[in-house]
């Protein structure tokens, strides 16, 4: 139901985590696990790609949150790019939209992280 | 631990045959053998050792025969494995100890070869049993989990309407219907004094016990808070330092607090990051509240919470819900959305808090058809009735 596609841009030093399908508690702990990993790997500037995620439940926001928090200190930086309608509703109602950055493509997100 | 096998036969040789044939087992400890003479004292020994997994039986003995003794031992213990042991081409007793349970059969005189084989071939079958017997107990505790947070869940919503027999002002139903893993909604409704009912409905995120238990803490804490009569904004910005000081699990819970003075009309409300009631006005159509979105609780321990207010007209409903009544998804993963759920309040003027949520309810179960509902759904509706 959910795929998740980490790619890694040698170049500007950012990993890519593509996200598509529907994310909710039955596959989050996926994307929690492969969020912690990368943390864990020493990997601090993130991109999280929301083209292709159609549908994000409350315990996919919690992987954002806690990857977000995790960053944070870890002085790194998450950044969204391409939420589509849906999702950025539920970013929007939940207040979620304040403490993310959001970008509206991958490359303008990437181009964030070089600031 | 060895296998253990009980050897039922009145032929006192075999039990040396046995200790000889197999005595690199028994030495290894890879097998135990006990022995009975007949029915009887092979039942004591059975009662006496719950260990043994293997009957090894003679079916013609004194005192208790092997028939006899088969249909006790399956009232005694299910798991049990009996081969019988019976003359060659003696096919009427065969077909009797099989009917009566036996797992496998040997003619006389016994081949210990054979023996050998049935040996491993029922430890093997019995391992494959126990195996399953495990996962389905596994299986039991897990849904054991589930239902300790349905309980939570159930044991705390307060389900009696009218909630408060004699207090006259206000009409109020409420309703929840859990999805197979609770999904962390509650609601809650209380009397802050004479004229103020205080009205909560949330959902706390994720699913299962830890959900349960952050919900009910929410509830509670958030009760507490509100029976000091505060503003409806000054009880989230307290509530949310509470819960966030203490939060390393990155749970959050969105949830809406609204005060409805029950003499005056007025609607006092605050938001953290839920979805937007909506307002059945006793004239005109249901129209979306909006309201200022702030943050979820839990998450940023000094979001200022604000306090709106609203005027309610005598009859106009207020209806609640939560994010599992338009995020219902039907089998062609479509959602139910806020414009399906607006579209289906603007068809209901005149009805009662009570019936909306049941015109709501089928709706929702008729759009979702046979796809499982993943999420609880909730609502709760009040009228303003002076």
């Amino acid at each position: 139901m959910m795929q998740i596609e980490v790619i890694e841009d040698e170049s500007q030093h950012v990993v890519i985590v593509g996200l598509s399908g529907r994310m909710d508690s039955s596959n989050s702990r996926a994307f929690e696990e492969k969020m912690v990993n990368l943390i864990q790997a020493g990997k601090t500037r993130m991109v999280v790609d929301c083209a292709q995620l159609q549908y994000i439940s409350s315990a996919g926001l919690r992987v954002f949150l806690m990857a977000a928090k995790q960053l944070t200190m870890a002085k790194g930086k998450l950044i969204l790019a391409s939420l589509n309608d849906d999702v950025r509703q539920v970013f929007n109602l939940t207040g979620f939209s304040s403490i993310f950055q959001i970008c509206d493509s991958r490359e303008e997100a990437i181009r964030n992280h070089g600031d | 631990m060895p296998f253990k096998i009980l050897v039922v036969d009145d032929e006192p040789d075999l039990e040396l045959l046995i200790r000889q044939k197999f005595r690199r087992q028994i030495r290894e400890k890879e097998l135990e053998f006990a022995f009975a003479h007949n029915g009887v004292e092979a039942l004591e020994a059975l009662k006496a050792d719950r260990d043994i997994e293997m009957v090894l039986t003679d079916i013609n003995m004194p005192v208790m025969d092997g028939l006899t003794l088969l249909g006790k031992i399956s009232d005694l213990n299910a798991m049990l494995k009996t081969i019988v042991v019976s003359a060659y081409g003696d096919m009427e007793n065969i077909r009797a100890a099989m009917n009566r349970g036996a797992y496998d059969f040997l003619t006389k005189p016994i081949d210990l070869t054979d023996l050998e084989v049935t040996i491993s071939k029922t430890r093997q079958r019995i391992e494959v049993l126990r195996e399953s017997a495990r996962e389905h107990k596994q299986l039991i505790e897990i849904q054991n989990e589930l239902n300790v947070a349905t309980n939570i869940q159930r044991s705390i919503l307060p389900c009696d309407f009218p909630p408060f027999p004699g207090v006259e002002g206000f009409e109020l139903y409420a309703e929840m219907i859990p999805a197979r893993e609770v999904g962390g909604d509650f609601y809650d409704f209380f009397l802050l004094d004479k004229e103020r009912l205080g009205l909560v409905i949330g959902d706390v995120s994720g699913k299962g016990v830890p959900a349960a238990i952050f919900m009910a803490v929410t509830r509670t804490m958030l009760k507490s808070v509100a029976l000091t009569g505060l503003p409806a904004g000054e009880c989230l910005r307290q509530v949310n330092r509470l819960i966030s000081l203490e939060n390393t699990s990155y749970m959050f819970v969105t949830l809406y607090y609204a005060i409805l003075n029950i003499m005056t009309g007025e609607f006092e409300f605050s938001n953290a990051g839920h979805n937007l009631p909506y307002l059945i006005p006793v004239q005109g159509e249901a129209r979306m509240l909006p309201a200022d979105n702030g943050i979820v609780l839990g998450i940023d321990e000094n979001y200022p919470y604000r306090t709106e207010k609203l005027q309610l007209t005598p009859g106009d409903i207020i209806f609640l819900y939560t994010d599992g009544i338009t995020e219902a998804f039907n089998q062609q993963k479509q959602m139910y959305t806020d414009e399906r759920l607006h579209q289906c309040l603007k068809l209901t003027p005149g009805s009662s808090p009570k019936e909306i949520i049941q015109r709501v309810v089928e709706e929702v179960t008729s759009f979702a058809g046979n796809e499982p509902q993943s999420d609880d759904l909730t609502m709760m509706a009040a009228r303003y009735h002076p």
